[in-house]
């Protein structure tokens, strides 16, 4: 029973994640308060690593349910395009991909302990430490 | 070897890279590829290039494995080395050899100076010539002729991401001494310069570079250097599910042959699968009559010889090689890091040299093959 209840708590958890809007956030301490399209694109891509001149950090959540809508409506990439495109970077020494954090728990931690680091997570997760850039909408 | 390969994927095909620690990590790629060829002469690559292939006889020799080892020194400076164990057509075995080995510097906004053992930057098939996980097809789309044989580079290179509005831009400078891939010749330098243009993932990308190299291989050894120059321009474009990638590059120089190549590349992400088409044709020209290069096309050439004409004043180089390949396959990603692709090729060779007179060949190849990156 309690297995079952897990089973459905983290169904509806997902479920809910799957259809919010996503929030591109950083520290509520860094000093800009929005990003163009573009801008994130390039910066969840490496292809743009300051902000400000300040250097900035990405992290994801791995196997995160909204990933790929994040990266078609940012990158306009499919997960197999986007996946492709990390091999060719990361093979040619180029750049290396953003780092993937287990949990939303860890993640939420990282960003609290981290002035530098850069996420996207949906907005119902979004916490006072943290200020919003750039929403993709669902 | 490929039993080798096939314990080294079965452990493998579960991982996706081994973060040693937050400053280092390891992964590595690899490919069991099998390749059945009507023809016992010509080779695996669509312009002539590779390992030959027995004919009727299932061909494994394009298998490989590949390391990549990463260690992150600090925010500005990281270390990466790539090492490859592949099958070497000129000795006719197994041999491990590094790849890639350089040290980055990243520093200002978006710049990023690169220091070591690179890859020369003529086409993206040749930088992720042994990474076949990285393209839908079995084999890369490149000239064999190149840069001569130079295909590796020991030097400097200075990278920059610019942008204008919602267009992106990469440049790429690349200076140093190359190294070519199965010969003792001596470069005397290359440079290459390419920028790159994207917007919302379609991209294109121009390069051009030159090469100076003295003429040691060669029998009839003069003074005069060969300067090679390279041109290449290169696209990707995405129509929703279609992806269309298109090549060219154009190798001319002042003593030998030159060449031509170009390829026209079709496919659609179908879930999972991805079926595709290419077309590509490469033309070499200038082919010296009464001096005709050796082997030309059908292994990785050493730069060829100084013509008669250009030494002599004798003879005429109307020799010509002008070979089309045509492609269907598809790729299954049966997982994350795993590719299953099949592909069937018909290679069409024109050529009209000393060695053959004017002669043309048809032959058929298949080819199944296992990627994997982790």
């Amino acid at each position: 029973m309690k297995t079952l209840s897990i089973i459905l708590i983290l169904f509806f958890t997902l479920s809910l994640q799957a259809n919010e809007d996503i929030a591109v956030v950083v520290s509520s301490k860094f000093k800009i308060d929005s990003l163009q399209k573009s801008d994130v694109n390039r910066i969840f891509l490496a292809k743009k690593s300051h902000i400000n001149n300040k250097k900035i950090k990405v992290i994801e959540l791995k196997n995160a349910s909204y990933k790929e809508l994040f990266y078609k409506q940012t990158s306009n990439k499919t997960l197999s395009q986007l996946r492709a495109y990390w091999i060719r970077v990361i093979f040619t020494g180029k750049a290396k991909p953003p780092k993937q954090v287990e949990s939303l728990d860890k993640l939420l931690e990282m960003m609290a302990q981290n002035e530098s680091l850069i996420s996207y997570i949906p907005v119902s997760m979004v916490t006072d430490e943290m200020k919003i850039l750039y929403k993709v909408q669902n | 070897m490929i039993k080798q390969i096939f314990i080294f994927i079965s452990i493998t095909t579960s991982l996706l890279a081994i973060d040693i620690s937050d400053q280092f990590r390891v992964r590595g790629f690899a490919t069991i590829d099998a390749t059945l060829s009507s023809d016992n002469i010509h080779s695996t690559l669509p312009n002539g290039e590779g390992n030959p292939l027995d004919k009727n006889k299932i061909n494994y020799d394009s298998s490989l494995v590949g390391t990549q080892v990463e260690w992150d020194i600090s925010d500005s400076f990281d270390f990466m080395l790539q090492a490859i164990y592949s099958k070497d057509s000129s000795l006719g075995d197994y041999k491990a050899s590094v790849e890639w080995a350089l040290l980055s510097y990243h520093f200002a906004d978006d710049y990023t100076l690169r220091l070591g053992k690179l890859k020369v930057p003529i086409m993206k098939g040749n930088q992720l010539r042994y990474v076949g996980f990285a393209r839908p097809w079995v084999r890369p789309q490149i000239s064999p002729q190149g840069v001569s044989g130079f295909d590796l580079m020991n030097g400097v290179e200075l990278l920059k991401n610019s942008y204008i509005e919602d267009i992106d831009l990469e440049f790429q400078l690349t200076y140093g001494k190359a190294e070519h891939h199965s010969q003792e010749n001596q470069n005397n330098y290359i440079y290459n310069a390419a920028a790159k243009v994207s917007y919302e993932g379609d991209s294109i990308r121009f390069s051009y570079g030159q090469l100076s190299f003295d003429q040691s291989f060669s029998a009839t050894k003069t003074n005069e250097d060969i300067i090679l120059t390279f041109v290449s321009a290169e696209t990707e474009v995405h129509f929703n599910d279609i992806t269309l990638n298109a090549g060219y590059t154009k190798h001319s120089n002042n003593e030998t042959p030159s060449d031509s190549f170009y390829y026209t590349a079709l496919s659609y992400e179908f879930g999972d699968f991805i079926p595709f088409i290419i077309h590509s044709n490469q033309y070499v020209e200038n082919i010296p009559l009464n001096s005709a290069p050796q082997r030309l096309a059908f292994s990785r050439p050493p730069p060829p010889p100084p013509s008669s004409s250009s030494s002599t004043g004798s003879g005429v180089r109307d020799g010509y090689m002008d070979i089309t390949n045509n492609s269907i396959g598809v790729r299954y990603n049966l997982s994350e890091n795993v590719a299953i692709k099949a592909q069937y090729d018909n290679k069409h060779i024109k050529e009209y040299t000393d060695s053959t007179g004017a002669k043309k060949t048809d032959s058929d190849t298949l080819t199944l093959s296992v990627d994997m990156v982790f």
